[in-house]
């Protein structure tokens, strides 16, 4: 890597990506504050995105859950997320699971519904492991559905759903609501591109999704 | 419930076993992926991408080229329309359903365009994966070679998987006790004085009382016979708890024992009573009588019950017995051919043994007339609910000095029919009509008129009386009547065209895009599973068989038969026979399933009551019916 290069990836972390394969992502957390609760697991699937279409490549998916060597569980959070004490015992050491993690995402874009949440406590994880935080860039999908619906109300996921007429296998299982996530990429992306004037690479969806956040409510 | 993910302590996993694991259990709802090993319906999911398409998109079009991969629907409606045109019909692929099979494998274009008709999701699977599988997974293969048939077969196989021979010579004794319908035993808490549990035994003419615990769990049994010895010769006050003289333990079975389990039972210990528990719970109470009715209930009792009758009640009581041998086998599974070949064959019998009755009665001679059926009967395939179609003709010098006694004779069996549950003919086809009480030249007239006017009417009437067989009597007499329909409608073109132009004024309720079309009853999307249904491939069959000379009456034999006659590939005519088969089995299980009462419309089926499968089937049988009428005015409308 030339010094040039390097240099600008410091600068400038997120512009680097690979522009034809986009990684959607859910989290499961040991609660809904981003600062403290704990990453319990993560899954993933890559969306290819060159070509007609935007094609949700099922074989390219990931999960995995971290291990916890807390004891106390939040017993409340446990029937929301499904993943019980001992499968919290049985996971997979944070760092490797977090290395597994950036193996699997390489430089593509990350995605994911209310986006900020799931990097929170992905990046404050690796802090915690002593890792390098990956530097992809990120996009929430929210202000990205807000843009291409804008009469739509809905503000979480299951309205969103329920609005799209997306189902979910598993409700608040990770893989399954990664892939529901997905699918709402995928159902947003005729209008999205109709809006970005014909073309949507990721600095268009960005720019998309920005321009929504600054519109009153 | 939220399922938790598949952790492996280890290391992470890719691709995710959760998400291959959701998918896996959809997809194994529909066939072939039902049929396929886990580890391949996986293979096929790694290998996919899903895909969304917007309503009206195009998916596929034949300038596409071969295409390259294979699509499964996740979720919406595909339709595929040949040519551009809105008038050519199309076809609809639903949720479930892979395509294009015959494309993909043959690589070559497609022949329709295919369009989203709703937000669909679809998995693509590349072509040379697809290949791969089949190469390893031998239901997948099978399914892509055969798909059309391959819905029709499979339901084929499921309902004959627990058919045997040995299933309609005996009702069977396999049958789980938790499917029979037992009585709801009298059950005692242990500490119930005997003058109570006595007098409640008294009351309800029943000669046993169960003893349960709080929790529904049976203690014991006090029967009649045990009272003698142990109540009144042991002189024990009525005051005593029943828990004291009760026989213990008790001999109980569950649910999931048979009716062949309690006979033994019965027969090792000489007890007349076991209750039946589930989970610990009592739930019923088999009885020696409840075996003995069951017995009853076979093919050979039936049939050797008609035989011995000697009044019209007891013949009625063994038409309630058809009825109810013709309900078990159904839930047993039998196909609907060999069910209402047994519906016509109990039938037959019965209505022989009546005309047989009345005719000494009446003093009349069956040697000099026969007793012919029309309609369903004619052809062997009575449902359940089936109206009466019958004639007779007769021997004599003088028709009309003699006929009053025949049509005397007559109106005692149409009535006796219908005292035993065959409704009088509301068209009256029935021989105590004098139009129907005729001589073999009175009918070979009336049928030779109808065959050169060709009016509405008589076209009607072909489609009834012409399905023709004798049924007691002397059977030579319908000999000139058979032959003259087959000889004679053959060589009648005008008759033939005649009656293909009926016969497509009823169409399949097809969609011009191919979905099923209902009609609405009460609120309810029905389809009339006859008139758009069986009669289509009834009314098909029969026109050719008349227009080639063939003379069988079933619509399954016409077929068979015509098969090579058409130039039929073998696969075609099977598809036809399956197709016609399918519809008579859903006839049958909507008839059933409203009990002893006759339903209202025992053709009409509610489209959201049926099971995905079962809805696919029906359409791809409309399909078939479709393609039958397309042939048949392609042969005889220009």
């Amino acid at each position: 890597m030339s010094l040039l290069r390097r240099l600008a990836g410091r600068l400038l972390p997120a512009a680097a990506h690979d522009a034809g394969r986009w990684v959607v992502l859910d989290v499961e957390s040991s609660g809904l504050n981003p600062n403290s609760d704990r990453l319990l697991a993560i899954a993933a699937i890559a969306v290819r995105t060159e070509g007609r279409q935007p094609r949700i490549a099922l074989g390219d998916s990931f999960e995995v859950v971290l291990r916890q060597d807390v004891s106390v569980a939040d017993k409340h959070n446990i029937l929301l997320h499904g993943i019980g004490v001992g499968a919290q015992r049985q996971g997979v050491a944070p760092a490797a699971a977090l290395a597994d993690f950036k193996r699997f995402i390489g430089h593509s874009p990350l995605l994911a519904f209310h986006a900020a949440f799931d990097a929170a406590l992905i990046l404050r994880a690796c802090d915690a492991a002593r890792m390098h935080r990956p530097r992809n860039p990120w996009l929430d999908i929210e202000p990205l559905a807000a843009a291409v619906y804008p009469t739509v109300k809905s503000r979480s996921l299951d309205q969103w759903m329920a609005t799209l007429q997306i189902s979910c296998a598993v409700r608040h299982q990770a893989a399954a609501d990664t892939l529901a996530t997905a699918e709402l990429l995928l159902k947003l992306w005729p209008g999205a591109v109709r809006e970005a004037g014909g073309e949507l690479t990721f600095a268009a969806a960005r720019r998309l999704a920005a321009q929504r956040k600054w519109l009153p409510q | 419930m939220p399922a938790a993910p598949q952790a492996s302590p280890s290391a992470s996993s890719q691709p995710s076993p959760s998400l291959l694991g959701n998918l896996r259990a959809e997809l194994m709802r529909h066939p072939p992926f039902a049929q396929m090993q886990p580890a391949h319906v996986d293979r096929f999911i790694a290998a996919a991408e899903q895909v969304y398409y917007a309503p009206g998109e195009t998916v596929m079009t034949p300038a596409d080229g071969p295409p390259t991969h294979l699509t499964y629907i996740r979720q919406g409606y595909i339709t595929g329309r040949h040519g551009d045109d809105d008038k050519t019909p199309g076809f609809e692929h639903e949720a479930g359903a892979l395509f294009p099979v015959g494309a993909v494998m043959g690589a070559r274009p497609v022949t329709a365009n295919y369009r989203a008709h709703e937000d669909a999701f679809c998995l693509v699977v590349p072509a040379a994966d697809v290949r791969a599988l089949a190469a390893d997974s031998a239901p997948f293969a099978d399914f892509l070679a055969h798909r059309a048939l391959k819905y029709l077969e499979l339901s084929r196989r499921a309902v004959q998987a627990t058919f045997s021979s040995q299933t309609l010579a005996e009702q069977s004794l396999e049958t789980p006790l938790g499917q029979l319908e037992l009585k709801t035993p009298l059950a005692v808490p242990p500490q119930t004085p005997l003058a109570e549990a006595l007098a409640l035994m008294h009351d309800r003419r029943i000669g046993s009382v169960l003893v349960a615990d709080e929790a529904g769990a049976p203690l014991g049994i006090l029967t009649r016979y045990d009272i003698l010895g142990r109540v009144t010769l042991a002189q024990v006050p009525l005051s005593t708890p029943i828990a004291q003289v009760m026989t213990t333990p008790i001999r109980s079975l569950t649910v999931r024992d048979t009716a062949q389990d309690a006979a033994l039972l019965m027969s090792r210990h000489g007890i007349r009573h076991v209750p039946v528990t589930q989970d610990g719970r009592l739930v019923g109470l088999v009885s020696e009588r409840d075996l003995f009715a069951m017995q009853r209930l076979s093919l050979k009792h039936v049939s050797t019950a008609i035989r011995a009758a000697r009044d019209v009640e007891a013949m009625a009581a063994a038409a309630r017995d058809i009825r109810h041998l013709v309900r078990h086998l159904l839930g047993q599974g039998v196909a609907a051919r060999q069910l209402t070949q047994l519906i016509s064959h109990l039938n037959d019998l019965l209505t022989e043994r009546l005309v047989e009755m009345l005719a000494q009665d009446e003093g009349v001679d069956m040697a000099r007339a026969c007793w012919l059926a029309f309609g369903s009967e004619g052809r062997s395939e009575q449902t359940i609910a089936t109206d009466q179609d019958n004639g007779l003709v007769f021997v004599s010098d003088d028709p009309e000095r003699d006929r009053p006694q025949w049509l005397k004779f007559a109106r005692r069996v149409n009535e006796a029919l219908d005292y035993c549950g065959y409704p009088l003919c509301k068209g009256n086809v029935m021989a105590s009509n004098p139009l129907c009480c005729l001589t073999a030249d009175e009918w070979s007239r009336r049928f030779a008129n109808w065959m050169e006017r060709g009016e509405p009417e008589d076209l009607l009437n072909a489609s009834i009386y012409f399905d023709l067989r004798p049924l007691a009597g002397a059977a030579a007499l319908a000999t000139p009547l058979t032959e003259l329909v087959e000889r004679t409608a053959s060589a009648l073109p005008r008759f033939i065209k005649q009656l293909a132009g009926n016969a497509l004024r009823n169409r399949p309720p097809l969609s011009w895009l191919g979905g099923i079309e209902t009609r609405e009853v009460d609120g309810r999307a029905m389809v009339d599973l006859k008139f758009s249904g069986t009669a289509i491939f009834v009314d098909v069959a029969r026109l050719y068989a008349l227009a080639h000379g063939v003379t069988h009456t079933g619509t399954r034999e016409r077929f068979e038969a015509l098969g090579p006659l058409l130039r039929a590939q073998p696969q075609e005519s099977q598809a036809w026979i399956a197709a016609f088969e399918y519809l008579q089995m859903l006839r049958l299980q909507v008839q059933m399933a409203h009990g002893d009462v006759a339903p209202a419309n025992p053709n009409m089926v509610e489209l959201d009551a049926l099971n995905d499968i079962d809805r696919r089937m029906l359409k791809e049988s409309f399909r078939v019916g479709r393609r039958l009428q397309q042939k048949m005015e392609l042969d005889y409308q220009r």
